[in-house]
Parts: C-alpha cells; structure tokens; sequence
C-alpha cells in the first residue's frame, strides 16, 4: 500500500518519495545486483544506474505489479546488460557489510556472514539464466509468471530453470563442505 | 548437505547493505537526475500525437508498443555527437507539430510503390484526412472523418466504412516519439551523424535506431529538422535486412490537388457499404445522463464515506492512474470502495448492447489537451458519449504486441482539461446481441454479471424501451424509473474483498 502511494507522489515529482523509495529498497537491489553479478563494483553501479533512471522515469512510469518487483525486474535487466557487455570484474566484497535478518544474534550473524559469502559464491557458478531465476523468486519476491511474462519466457521454463538451479546451488554447497 | 528448502531460506535471508559513501552518492545523483527531468518537463513542450503504422507485422507490433506508451513518454533525449551541432529527436518532433500536410513517396515491404497524402487538424496534431494510393496494385484508400473509402480500381469496387480508417494511419511525429521507446524495448540504440545525402546533395542528419528486431534509418533535413525520408528494415535477428517499408521522399510544402480527398464514387462501381446503423444515436441524451447522474450519485455517496474531493474518486476506478484507490486510503486513512457502473440497453428488436462509465481526471499539473487514454477495452467498436450525452471523438489503437485482442481507448478531449478536473461518460460497445428467447413463455434471458474482482459497490442498469417490461427477476432492483421512453432499472451490490462473480438474471418481455 505504502509503495502505491509513494509512487504517487514520486510521479508528482516529491523528492520525499524518491528518498523514500531508495532507502526501502537500496539493500535490497544491492543484495539482488550482487547475487547476479558477483561483483561488487558492478553491482554498486547496476543500483546507481536503475535509481538514477528510475528518477527520470516519472512520467513513464507505469506500475501495474508491486513496485519491488518493478524494481527487482530493472536490476535485473541492467545486470543482464552488463554481463552481455563482458564487464564483470571480480572484486572483493570489502565495499559492503553481510548483515543478517536477525543481526544481534551474534553466533548466527558470524554462521550467516559465512554462508552469504559461500551462496554467493555458488550462486557465480551457476548459468547466469538460471541465477537470475532464482534471485528474482527468492529475492524479488516475483512469482514464476511475473519472471516468465517480464523475460518472454514459458512459465515451464522458469520453473526448469529454477529447478535445476537449486539442484545445481545445493550439489555446489555440499561440495564445498566435503573439502 | 542442505535440502533445497534451505537453500532457499538462506537466499531469501541473504543481505547486503550499501555503503554509506554508496547510499549518499546513488541518493544525490538520483535527486538531480530527478530535478533536470523536472527542469527537462517544463521546458519541453508536450508533444502531440502523431504516429506512424507501418505495414509490415514487424513494424506494426513496434509501433503498436511505441503507441500505447508514447503518449506518457518524457522526450528529453539530446543525441549531442561530438563537433556536431547538437541534435535531438524532439526537435523533429516539434518541427512536425506545425506541418499541415504531408506528401510521401515510397514503397511497401514487397517494393510496391505507395503514394500518400495525410492532412493533419493543427489545433491537434491528428490526422483528419489520408489518401493512399497503392500505384502497382491499382487500389486507393481515402480516409475522412466520416468514412473510409477503398477503391479497387481494378474491379472498379469500393468498400465504405464508417468513421477514419484506424490501420492506415499515418502518424509521423508519434513514429519518432517512439523511436527512443522501441530502442528501449527491443535492446536497441539511437545514434546520429551527419551525412551527405547524394540524391539531395546535401549534408543531412542520418537519425538511426539499431535493434536486433528492428532498424530505422532517417535522413533529417537540418535546417527544417523535419524528415525527408524513413526507411525500416528488419534487424540482424532476422538475418537479412530486408527493407519492410521506405518512405523514399518526404514533402511537406505541397498543397494537396483540389479536391483529392473527395471521394465521388466511380460511374458503375459495385459499392459493398460496410456502415452500422448506430442505434445509439437514438437514444436520447436524457437517458445517458441518468446514469452519469447515478453513477456519481453513488460515487458521491462512497467519497463522502471516505472524507475525500469527489472528483479524486470518480474516476478513480479508471486504470488511468494506475494507482486506483489503494493510494487514496493512505492518504485519508480510511477505507474507500470503488464504484463500478454497467449499462445494458436493450432495444425493440431484442438485442443487447453493453456500455460502462469512462473518466479522466487529471492528477497532474499540466493542462491536457489533444487525446487521453480511457482504458483498455476488449472490443474495437466503440462509442463513448459525454456526460451531457454528446458523443465523443474517440480513436482506438489495438495492443499488438503486449495484449492481443485488446485496445486501448482514447478520447479526443474537445476542451483542455485542467490541474485537478475531471470528466466522465459512458461507453457503449457497438456489438448488438440478440437475447435468448425462451419457451414456453416466450420472455427473453438476459444475464447481468460481472467479476469485479476487489471490494465495490457495482451497479448494473438496464435500460428497455417504454413498452418492455422485466417481468422475472433473480434479485430485486433498487430502482425502478421511466426516463423519456425508455424503462430504468438497478439492482446495486456491496462486493467483498475476495472475487466473486455478481450475477443477475432477468426475463424480458414486451407489455
């Protein structure tokens, strides 16, 4: 509800609501860039170039979905750019802090920290069709027809790509704790 | 080691935070692209609608995508290359606004030659008249406002339909207002230079948009910025370039022969009339303004409820804004329900006609003229009448690409409308249905449903000629009134939250 009205009034221009909507939403396109991406530098320009074209984008603007989605679907396609335009560079993960959901729980901070750099890890393993499913599901909150209808894909090939993606992420993940 | 389950947990819990020098860098840059488009929006001058449907299906589903979203485009745009004079598409576009007729010689995607004539209504940008006369095959169309005229010269027919032919309209300035939009949608790219034109001898602007799908290369004359030729090619997807449409010449100074878009139909030519009698026409004003004056009645009811401006809810229910009503319950904290009108008209022979409740309201702070967008409709044949009952010019452009079988209506407003107004009316669907007749008594079945599909209040009215009468009904109406000659009646239901499907049936008959 509240993303409706921000939308509102961000079309009428409020600098508020562009304020607004980019503190809701810059972790959360971050975490998305860099999981497509698996680098930060790219990612962290992936997030400014969405926002800054979001904010040109008022009169255009026409959300039909939920505007996380709206915002999932344009990381992901200016991530998908910059894989086609061969500019991934690996780079540490040292410009940005892992945090958990439940991040005072200090012991499973330290667990999760880990495991978040390892997904991350893996997830770069993965065929990038595949990773883009998974993160805008499990992410980007979008349902397999919103991914489908938003790629012009088949609802059955997203759900394949899902499917083998996960399976691929946890064989990936199993390997990795038997080292 | 972990099931799948958990591995999707672990994603959805995965977390990254921006830095602090990232947050407030992406947040300044953000603010001030947000000002230049203000500073951009005002400055630019809204471009009026024109476009261009091109033939081919490539093309037509382009244009197609590049309608429908034009019209909301901010065309701020400047291609500035270097030590070229900066240029930028607006300027064509601008340079379009003023051109009073268009003379165009090219050819179709099968290298047959066209000629064209468009004369466009300056007061609004749209075409009024269009003559095109396919020289190879021998056939000619001329489109008026009133009717369309196809001639096939060979078997000396002619075919007339009511009102502008929508298909072959040609709109150059929308055709550019879109080009930026299909680069977007088809992974494409505007570029420009300048370049000698041999055929002119002269130095042009080569205005060129590249896609995988879709290429379009124009030649823009400098001084005028207007286009002196388009030519449309298929994308490197498709493997060859193969030219799908080229208007070769572009004249803009001509004045159009005496008399070209008069049709007078040829000695002996087998006419086929493709006209539908608009029984609309005799409906009588009174009868649409009731249920404009019902509908905002029960709008009024519902935005009182709510504490809000009755003009903010009226049209609310429009897909216009996207928003709907979710937006004006955060703003007023309360809980506000749309309301939902459908007409049935029946008339003296038995057949059905649908229509509905259509509004705009401008929520923004620029004066709207020329057209606006009603919706999106399922049928092409229209007719939208004001809520004084004076049918409206409307224009309907079918969504190709995103939503097949589906058409976006808009309204040719006759009068701007201002920051903060509104206006609504009344569609009608021109596709008579005969209601089933049913035996032993000889009534006729008519079925009122709808799906709404949220919480509203949804008004069904059904309006039959003086003499019927409903004599069976499945739920009672609310009311029951005679406006001129015609019988009223209105059955009203709150709908819940959860989708229903709100049905009622009534058996017709003759007094």
């Amino acid at each position: 509800m509240e993303d409706r009205l921000l939308v509102w009034r961000f079309k009428l221009g409020s600098r508020e609501a562009l304020c607004r909507i980019y503190e809701k939403y810059e972790n959360h396109m971050l975490t998305l860039a860099i999981s497509l991406l698996n680098d930060v530098s790219t990612a962290e320009d992936v997030v400014h170039d969405v926002f800054v074209s979001f904010a040109q984008s008022a009169e255009r603007i026409r959300l039909t979905g939920n505007l996380k989605n709206y915002i999932a679907a344009s990381v992901a396609n200016r991530a998908r750019d910059k894989i086609r335009a061969r500019q991934r560079q690996l780079s540490s993960l040292n410009k940005v802090e892992p945090v958990s959901s439940n991040s005072n729980d200090a012991p499973e901070s330290l667990i999760y920290d880990e495991q978040s750099q390892q997904l991350t890890k893996a997830m770069a393993e993965l065929p990038y069709e595949q990773r883009e499913v998974i993160m805008l599901h499990l992410q980007g909150g979008m349902t397999f027809r919103a991914i489908a209808s938003s790629q012009g894909l088949s609802i059955n090939t997203v759900r394949s790509r899902y499917r083998y993606g996960l399976d691929r992420l946890r064989s990936l993940l199993n390997a990795e704790v038997e080292k | 080691m972990k099931p799948a389950e958990d591995i999707e947990k672990l994603l959805k819990r995965l977390h990254f935070r921006a830095s602090a020098q990232m947050h407030e860098k992406n947040l300044n840059d953000a603010l001030n692209a947000q000002e230049k488009w203000k500073i951009a929006k005002s400055t630019v001058a809204q471009p009026k609608v024109s476009r261009t449907i091109m033939k081919s299906r490539i093309v037509k589903l382009a244009t197609a995508a590049v309608i429908m979203i034009a019209v909301v485009l901010g065309l701020t745009t400047v291609l500035d290359h270097g030590a070229t004079p900066a240029y930028a598409i607006e300027q064509t576009i601008e340079a379009i606004k003023s051109v009073p007729t268009v003379h165009i010689f090219g050819r179709d995607w099968d290298d047959r030659q066209i000629e064209m004539w468009v004369q466009v209504d300056t007061n609004t940008g749209l075409m009024e008249y269009c003559y095109i006369n396919h020289i190879d095959d021998d056939r000619l169309m001329i489109s008026t406002p009133e009717n369309t005229y196809y001639h096939d010269l060979r078997t000396n027919t002619v075919r007339i339909k009511d009102g502008p032919s929508v298909s072959s309209v040609f709109r150059l300035g929308e055709f550019f207002e879109g080009m930026r939009l299909l680069s977007e949608r088809f992974d494409g790219r505007i570029t420009y230079c300048e370049v000698c034109d041999l055929n002119r001898n002269q130095k042009v602007i080569e205005l060129k948009m590249s896609s995988p799908q879709v290429q379009i290369v124009s030649l823009i004359d400098p001084q005028t910025k207007l286009p002196i030729s388009i030519k449309v090619t298929a994308g490197e997807k498709f493997g060859t370039y193969e030219i799908l449409k080229h208007a070769t010449q572009i004249y803009y100074d001509d004045s159009p022969p005496e008399g070209l878009f008069d049709f007078k139909v040829p000695v002996g030519a087998t006419i086929i009339k493709e006209t539908i009698e608009d029984p609309l026409q005799k409906l009588p004003e009174s009868v649409i303004q009731y249920c404009v004056q019902f509908h905002l009645k029960v709008v009024e009811e519902a935005a009182n409820a709510a504490g809000i401006p009755i003009d903010t809810q009226i049209y609310s229910v429009d897909d216009q804004l996207d928003l709907r009503l979710e937006v004006l319950e955060d703003v007023t904290d309360v809980t506000v329900v749309p309301v939902n009108t459908q007409i049935y008209l029946v008339d003296d022979q038995f057949n059905l006609r649908l229509g509905g409740f259509v509004g705009v309201y401008n929520y923004t702070n620029e004066i709207w003229t020329g057209e606006v967008g009603l919706g999106n409709f399922d049928r092409p044949n229209l007719a939208v009448f004001d809520e004084n009952g004076k049918k409206q010019q409307i224009r309907l452009i079918q969504h190709r690409q995103f939503s097949p079988g589906k058409y976006r209506l808009y309204w040719k407003l006759d009068e701007p409308l201002h920051p903060g107004q509104a206006r609504g009316g009344i569609y009608w669907i021109n596709d008579p249905k005969k209601l089933h007749k049913k035996s032993p008594d000889n009534t006729y079945h008519l079925r009122m449903s709808n799906s709404f599909g949220c919480e509203a209040v949804e008004n069904f009215i059904l309006i039959l000629p003086a003499d019927f009468k409903v004599c069976d009904y499945s739920r009672d109406y609310i009311l029951n009134e005679n406006v001129d000659d015609y019988g009223t009646y209105i059955w009203q239901r709150h709908l819940p939250k959860h989708r229903i499907s709100n049905t009622v049936d009534v058996s017709l008959t003759a007094k």
